[in-house]
C-alpha cells in the first residue's frame, strides 16, 4: 500500500503532510563543491550505511542511483516529491533510498549530503516528527553533522538554516479558492513566516484546487514551534472552508451532485484531456467524494490520480514518450478511464456513516 | 522620523534598493518591513538567488569598494570566496559558516527574522566549548563568561528589558556557585 492509502485520506481537507529535514557532515564539502570523485564514494558510503541502518519502522527500501536512470524517471520521482528538482539538472553522483511505499525518501548527495523527507496521508505532523527524529538520530551516527549552537544546522542555503526543517500541508480548498479574496489570504501567510502556494508548481488555474502551505522560517523556531503554527494556520483554512462547504452542499445539493456527476462523465469517457481540465474536474469530483454527495463502487484516491496524469508520471507508466501534446492527452484520458472505479448509481448518502 | 507605510510608529529599518541604476529609499518601522519588504524576500523562493544576492551583498550594505575588499575573503577548507558565496546565495561547507558568518549575520537575521537556532541539537553533539578544558583555562573562561554575562545585564537593565536582565541573573548566579564549589 502506498503513503496515501493510508487513513482513509481522501475524505479530509487537509490531503497529506510531509516534513523534511536537510543535514550535512561537518567534515566534508558541500555535495556542490565537491570532486566527482569524492561525491560518488561519499554516495556508495552512505548509500551502503543507510541499507545497514535498521530504521526500526517495519519498512523495506530500495537504492537508486540517480545517474543510473534516466532524466524521465528522476522527472517522474520529482512529480511525486520525492526528490527535488535540483535532482534533475546536477544528479550526478546523488543518491536516494526510498522505502516500497514512499513515504520515506532519503537523498543523499544532492543540495545536502542527507535530506530526509517522510509524507503521511491527512494532517498528522506530530507522528511524522516522531518518526523523522528517529531517523535524524540514526543518520546522525554516521558522521558528526555540520552544526553549532548558534547558527544550528549548517544547510546549504541560508533558507533552511537552523532547523533545516520544512513542513508541507497540501489542501485541497476549493470552496475559499473561488472567493475573491482568496490572494489576500495567501499574501496574509506571510505574517505568520508561512507561504500557501499552488501545489504541483502549476499556477491557481491549474492546481485543482490543491495548496500547499509551508513555512518559510527555519531559524529562532524550533521544530515544535513550526508544528504548532502550521497546525493553527492550517486549522482556520480548514473550517473556512468547512463552513463554507456545509452552506453549499445544504443550499446547493442537487446543483453540487450535477457539478461532480458531470465531472465523472467527462473524466471517464473522455478521449483528449488537457491538465488544466482534468484537475478542475478531478477536484469537483474529490470534493463530492469529501462531502458523501458521490461514492464509488471500490476506493478511489484522487490524490493519486492528480499525481498520475503529470508528464513524466505518464510516461513512466506507459513506457513511452509523448512528442505532441495530443499524444500527451489522449494518455492522461486513457489512465483516467483506466484508473476511476465506477460510482455508486444513488450517490453516496447510504454509505455515510 | 516616523515609518512612511504606517505613519504612526517611529522608522527603524531603511531598505534601500537599486533597481536598474535608480536608487530609492523606505523609511519604515520594524512591523511594516516585516510585512512588506522583508517579507517578500521569503516570497520568492525560486528567485532566491537573485534576491539574496541582494540582500547579502549588492544593494543594503557598504559601498562598492568595502563589497570588492571581501569579494576576496575566502573559505579555507573548501575554496568558497565570499563574492562566489553571494553570487551563488548558498555555502560551500561547513566552514563557510565560520568564515562569513560575522559578515552575514545581520543579513541572515534580515533573511529568517532571528539570528539564534533554539530547536533540536543532534544527538550525541558536544557543544566545542564543553571539551575539557585545561583547569585553568576553564577557570578563566567561566569568568570571562561570568563578565560577557554581567555585561549584557547591564544592558538589559538600560533597555528596561527586566525579563531578559531575570534570566541572565539567573545564569549568572549558577556560574558563580559553580566557581565557588570548586569545580
Amino acid at each position: 500500500m502506498m503513503w496515501y492509502e493510508e487513513n482513509n485520506g481522501d475524505s479530509q481537507i487537509a490531503v497529506a503532510s510531509r516534513i523534511r529535514l536537510d543535514r550535512n557532515f561537518r567534515d566534508y564539502r558541500f555535495p556542490e563543491r565537491m570532486e566527482k570523485e569524492e561525491r560518488s564514494s561519499l554516495t556508495d558510503d552512505l548509500m551502503r550505511r543507510l541499507s545497514g541502518t535498521d530504521f526500526g519502522d517495519g519498512r523495506s527500501f530500495r537504492s537508486i542511483r540517480l545517474d543510473n536512470i534516466s532524466r524521465p524517471e528522476r522527472e517522474a520521482l520529482a512529480e511525486r516529491m520525492l526528490i527535488g528538482k535540483s535532482c534533475l539538472e546536477h544528479s550526478e553522483g546523488g543518491g536516494l533510498y526510498l522505502s516500497r511505499d514512499e513515504a520515506v525518501s532519503i537523498t543523499v548527495n544532492s543540495v545536502s549530503h542527507i535530506r530526509l523527507q517522510i509524507s503521511r496521508s491527512g494532517m498528522d505532523f506530530r507522528s511524522l516528527w516522531g518518526a523523522i527524529d528517529r531517523l535524524d538520530d540514526k543518520v546522525a551516527g554516521f558522521y558528526p553533522y555540520a552544526f553549532d549552537e548558534k547558527f544550528g544546522y549548517r544547510t546549504t542555503y541560508p533558507t533552511n538554516v537552523g532547523t533545516g526543517m520544512k513542513a508541507f500541508l497540501v489542501l485541497h480548498l476549493p470552496l475559499l479558492d473561488s472567493v475573491e479574496k482568496f490572494p489576500e489570504i495567501m499574501d496574509e501567510m506571510g505574517r505568520y513566516g508561512l507561504r500557501l502556494t499552488p501545489a504541483f508548481g502549476k499556477n491557481r488555474e491549474q492546481c485543482g484546487n490543491l495548496y500547499v502551505l509551508m513555512n518559510r522560517k527555519t531559524l529562532g523556531v524550533s521544530e515544535h514551534d513550526i508544528m504548532d503554527i502550521m497546525e493553527n494556520v492550517a486549522g482556520q483554512l480548514i473550517s473556512q472552508e468547512k463552513s463554507m462547504r456545509e452552506n453549499s452542499v445544504k443550499h446547493h445539493r442537487l446543483h453540487t451532485e450535477d457539478l461532480c456527476y458531470k465531472a465523472y462523465g467527462t473524466l471517464r469517457y473522455a478521449r483528449l484531456m488537457p491538465w488544466k481540465t482534468a484537475m478542475t474536474l478531478l477536484s469537483k469530483l474529490r470534493l463530492g467524494q469529501e462531502e458523501g454527495v458521490i461514492s464509488f463502487e471500490r476506493y478511489c484516491c484522487i490524490y493519486e490520480l492528480m499525481t498520475g496524469i503529470q508528464r513524466y508520471s505518464l510516461e513512466e507508466r506507459y513506457h513511452k514518450s509523448y512528442e505532441s501534446e495530443e499524444e500527451l492527452d489522449h494518455a492522461r484520458a486513457e489512465y483516467l478511464k483506466e484508473k476511476l472505479p465506477r460510482l455508486k448509481e444513488d450517490g453516496g448518502d447510504s454509505e455515510e456513516t | 522620523m516616523l515609518c512612511e507605510k504606517c505613519n504612526t510608529r517611529e522608522a527603524t529599518v531603511l531598505i534601500r534598493e537599486i533597481i536598474n541604476g535608480n536608487a530609492t529609499e523606505r523609511h519604515l518601522c520594524g512591523q511594516c518591513a516585516q510585512e512588506n519588504g522583508i517579507g517578500a524576500l521569503f516570497d520568492a523562493d525560486s528567485a532566491f538567488g537573485r534576491l539574496l544576492s541582494g540582500i547579502l551583498g549588492k544593494s543594503l550594505t557598504g559601498t562598492a569598494r568595502q563589497e570588492d575588499e571581501a569579494d576576496d575573503i575566502t573559505c579555507p577548507c573548501c575554496g568558497m570566496t565570499y563574492g562566489e558565496f553571494v553570487k551563488e546565495s548558498r555555502f560551500g561547507c561547513s566552514e563557510c559558516y565560520d568564515t562569513f558568518g560575522l559578515l552575514i549575520q545581520d543579513n541572515i537575521k534580515k533573511l529568517q527574522g532571528s539570528d539564534r537556532h533554539v530547536g533540536k541539537h543532534p544527538k550525541n553533539f558536544t557543544p566545542i566549548r564543553a571539551a575539557v578544558p585545561h583547569e585553568a583555562e576553564r577557570q578563566m573562561s567561566a569568568r570571562e563568561e561570568l563578565e560577557i554575562l554581567s555585561e549584557r545585564q547591564r544592558e538589559a537593565i538600560l533597555e528596561e528589558d527586566y525579563e531578559e536582565a531575570a534570566a541572565l541573573r539567573d545564569r549568572i548566579r549558577a556560574i558563580r556557585e559553580k566557581l565557588e564549589g570548586g569545580l
